[in-house]
């Protein structure tokens, strides 16, 4: 029996490529090929974690379909690998950073990049928050090994999409505005709410993949030399350094949604209004999540819902 | 129950597996400084294992609570007459028509003094201690399997009559209900728990489907919250059960200071 490194079902020698999803060892190699950086496929992490392809290859992060060996179930396996700080050494699969600038640049990611990962471990009982497992330290980096989910990221499908109908864009932002009240009652601010963050599942369920905050603190630091971060969904007293308040989560959960409906990048930090899908009731809605100043967005979802209440009816 | 005043975090779950009736029992019950836990499988036809193993709890329970004001270094006493009592109770259940049900069910149970952990096990289901990235099972079990054991150990049987008797190695040789019980483990001194240290006590539907490895992992990765890892320890064993899901019950305490 073999298992395909694409889909994490076993299947017979006798084929080259696997019935269930066509995925072969040549697409593995190619896929090699093309983003050297990857981890081969078939790396084993931890003694428990086969690697299979990647998920997502970002500047920040790859994130990989892996097989956990010992609770025999499909997983996720998220890799802190900056591009432009590190190498990887194809002997042994380890990443290391040239310049004591770089390293301390690296360094200073991954920590944030572990607290945010065991921030979330800690917060598996809060619906709609992806499930991380555990933390491994190997290679010279952290791997968070997560939950794997079928679907992709909001920026994927509106790459591809466009615009979200109504309808499942007022589902996306009440899930999200449920996400916030129950991370606002635990006193955390998400800081970076951003459609790469937000997970769809094929399921239909929604899923928050990351708080955003380690990338944002890595971001700063290493400044133009990445771009890793959405920033036109940022609060404009964040953008200037200030500590994000319950206000601010909910200054890009207005972003997002303006986005969704008209289909278009907010510009110069203004959400685009007059386009798409959006009624009359929504402008006001996004109007209000999306002052410039703090002071005169709602203070939490609790009341944001009394609003829409009164306004609707 | 979850989390509960700061001191001791617990979980607890129960799933019915593929089974027609859910026959285990659990509680987990505090009372001034004083918490106890308890995991019952309940076995007998019709309705015998549900009411022996509910009636086994409540048993216990009550046997604890009258027992209040307790001395510490009273516990292990205590919790063997307790398992003794239920044992009565549960010997003298009847049906409907007053005939006896002969009903049985097994009990591991834990009572915790702030961070001093006593337990008491009759029958096969068990109690798992985890601590620093370890697992270690602190119960044994009462089937035929144990006797067979003792029995090669003094000589009395050969190797090949142990392994020959096998096959009818998990049966149980004591339970509560079998009357004036036979066998009954109960800790002498108590064992202290540090910060992060986790109890467990389960029904063999656990163990029979994950082995230590994976009920560690299972707990481990439950971000530290005893309800999630209860719940995901009972539907994993349903998941990656080889034969029909037995009903499956877990009760978790860990200590957070």
């Amino acid at each position: 029996m073999k298992k395909c490194m694409g889909c994490m079902r076993d299947y017979g020698e006798e084929y080259n490529q696997c019935p269930a999803c066509g995925y072969s060892q040549e697409q593995a190699d190619a896929d090699k090929k093309r983003m050297p950086e990857i981890l081969p496929a078939g790396t084993i992490l931890s003694g428990r974690y086969i690697l299979g392809r990647v998920l997502s290859n970002t500047d920040y992060s790859i994130i990989y379909m892996a097989w956990d060996a010992l609770l025999l179930k499909r997983v996720a396996v998220r890799e802190y690998f900056p591009v432009g700080l590190g190498r990887r050494s194809k002997r042994t699969n380890k990443i290391s950073v040239q310049n004591s600038e770089k390293k301390k640049m690296f360094l200073y990611g991954l920590h944030a990049f572990e607290k945010e990962m065991i921030l979330l471990h800690k917060m598996q009982d809060i619906t709609g928050i992806v499930e991380v497992y555990r933390c491994i330290r190997e290679n010279n980096t952290t791997y968070a090994v997560m939950e794997y989910l079928q679907g992709c990221t909001l920026q994927d499908r509106m790459d591809q999409e466009k615009r979200i109908s109504p309808g499942e864009a007022g589902q996306i932002f009440r899930g999200l505005a449920g996400v916030l009240e129950n991370l606002h009652a635990r006193g955390i601010c998400h800081g970076n709410l951003s459609p790469d963050s937000i997970y769809l599942e094929d399921t239909g369920r929604m899923r928050l993949i990351d708080f955003g905050g380690a990338k944002l603190q890595a971001y700063r630091k290493i400044g133009a030399e990445m771009e890793i971060f959405q920033t036109a969904y940022l609060a404009p007293e964040v953008m200037k350094g200030q500590a994000p308040e319950k206000n601010a989560d909910l200054y890009s959960l207005g972003m997002i949604y303006a986005r969704m409906l008209s289909g278009k990048e907010p510009k110069e930090g203004r959400p685009r209004l007059k386009s798409g899908n959006m009624d009359l009731e929504a402008q006001k809605l996004i109007q209000y999540l999306t002052a410039a100043k703090a002071e005169q967005r709602p203070e939490n979802v609790q009341q944001l819902r009394a609003w829409m209440e009164r306004e609707n009816g | 129950m979850e989390k509960s005043d700061g001191l001791i975090q617990t979980g607890a779950y129960s799933i019915i597996g593929d089974r027609p009736s859910q026959q285990d029992s659990y509680c987990c019950t505090g009372d001034g400084n004083l918490l106890l836990a308890s995991v019952c499988d309940g076995m007998g036809g019709m309705a015998g294992g549900e009411r022996a193993s509910q009636t086994a709890v409540r048993s216990l329970v009550n046997g604890i609570r009258n027992a209040i004001p307790l001395k510490e270094n009273e516990i292990p006493a205590t919790m063997r007459q307790c398992l003794e009592e239920a044992d009565r109770e549960v010997t003298q259940l009847c049906d409907a028509s007053g005939n006896p049900l002969y009903a049985g069910t097994t009990a591991v149970a834990v009572m915790m003094v702030e961070n001093r952990m006593y337990w008491g096990s009759v029958g096969d289901s068990r109690i798992y201690y985890l601590s620093g990235g370890e697992i270690t099972t602190l119960t044994r079990m009462h089937n035929y399997n144990l006797k067979l054991d003792e029995m090669y150990r003094t000589g009395e049987i050969s190797l090949e009559e142990r392994e020959r008797e096998r096959g009818r190695g998990e049966a149980l040789i004591s339970f509560l209900g079998i009357g004036n019980l036979p066998l009954a483990d109960v800790s002498a001194e108590p064992c202290v728990m540090k910060k992060g240290d986790m109890v467990l006590l389960c029904s063999d539907g656990l163990y029979k489907s994950l082995n230590d490895a994976q009920i560690l992992a299972i707990v481990e990765e439950s971000g530290e919250n005893m309800q999630i890892a209860a719940g995901r320890l009972c539907n994993e064993a349903l998941r990656l059960s080889v034969a029909k899901q037995d009903n499956t019950t877990v009760v978790i305490l860990r200590m957070e200071q």
